[in-house]
């Protein structure tokens, strides 16, 4: 298990109601399955959402990722810029 | 040729003559142009549930990935055309009507590349850079979604 700390922007923020969070995973599936357990399935389908990117340690990702220690896993929501 | 880029994410307003000289010093005498753009927020805006209007605004990054995301775009502008110097600045935190958000500052030899070039950094600044506005203030108001307009204009560049 790799310690990871987890990142929450914008929309996403406000409907779990916190920003970071610490724990154990060793890739998304898993962590999926660990943030559904502790915020439910709605919220965890709005994290995993079409329209959500994931990036980790600032890169964005396609599909699965394996997590190492003091990764930075961040979601993000459809951007709004300019 | 090596093309100067800069990106600043600040909550602090920025200076358009100020910004416009530090680029025009830099990049020497070659310059033929230099296009300038400056988005404002808008007065009036409708929230998607109804016609309740806002007046404040506030833009969330995120830090290093937000710079990493316009570099980017700077990067791809600079392939596309003969550039001398790309700045762009952006800022986050509270807003309120007609203050400034966005500055991007384009210099070319010649006009056209730097017209074009600018264009293309704002279409894509609105898609692209990872920046997130909310519309009201404090609890009040909403995430605003980006419009197809925004996804459009990007066919025009592919």
């Amino acid at each position: 298990m790799a310690r990871i700390n987890i990142l929450f922007f914008a929309s996403l923020k406000d409907e779990l109601g916190i920003d970071e969070l610490n724990l154990d995973s060793n890739n998304l599936d898993d962590l999926r399955s660990q943030l559904k357990a502790q915020f439910g399935e709605d919220k965890v389908n709005s994290l995993f959402a079409d329209n959500v990117r994931v990036a980790v340690n600032k890169e964005l990702i396609e599909g699965g990722c394996d997590f190492s220690d003091n990764d930075e896993v961040a979601f993000l929501p459809p951007v709004t810029g300019g | 040729m090596e093309v100067s880029k800069q990106v600043s994410i600040q909550t602090a307003d920025f200076d358009l003559a100020l910004e416009y000289e530090r680029l025009r010093t830099e990049i020497g005498n070659s310059v033929g142009a230099i296009v300038s753009f400056i988005g404002l927020v808008r007065e009036q805006r409708l929230l998607s549930g109804g016609d309740e209007l806002t007046q404040n605004l506030r833009l969330e990054h995120y830090p290093g990935m937000t710079e990493a995301s316009i570099e980017k775009i700077l990067v791809e502008s600079d392939t596309r055309w003969d550039l001398l110097g790309q700045r762009v600045v952006h800022r986050v935190g509270d807003l309120e009507p007609s203050d400034q958000i966005v500055l991007v500052l384009v210099a070319s030899e010649h006009r056209t590349d730097a017209f074009a070039a600018c264009e293309f950094i704002m279409d894509y600044l609105k898609t692209r850079a990872v920046f997130w506005k909310f519309e009201g203030s404090g609890d009040k108001g909403e995430w605003v979604s980006s419009t197809s307009n925004d996804y459009d204009r990007l066919a025009k560049w592919s």
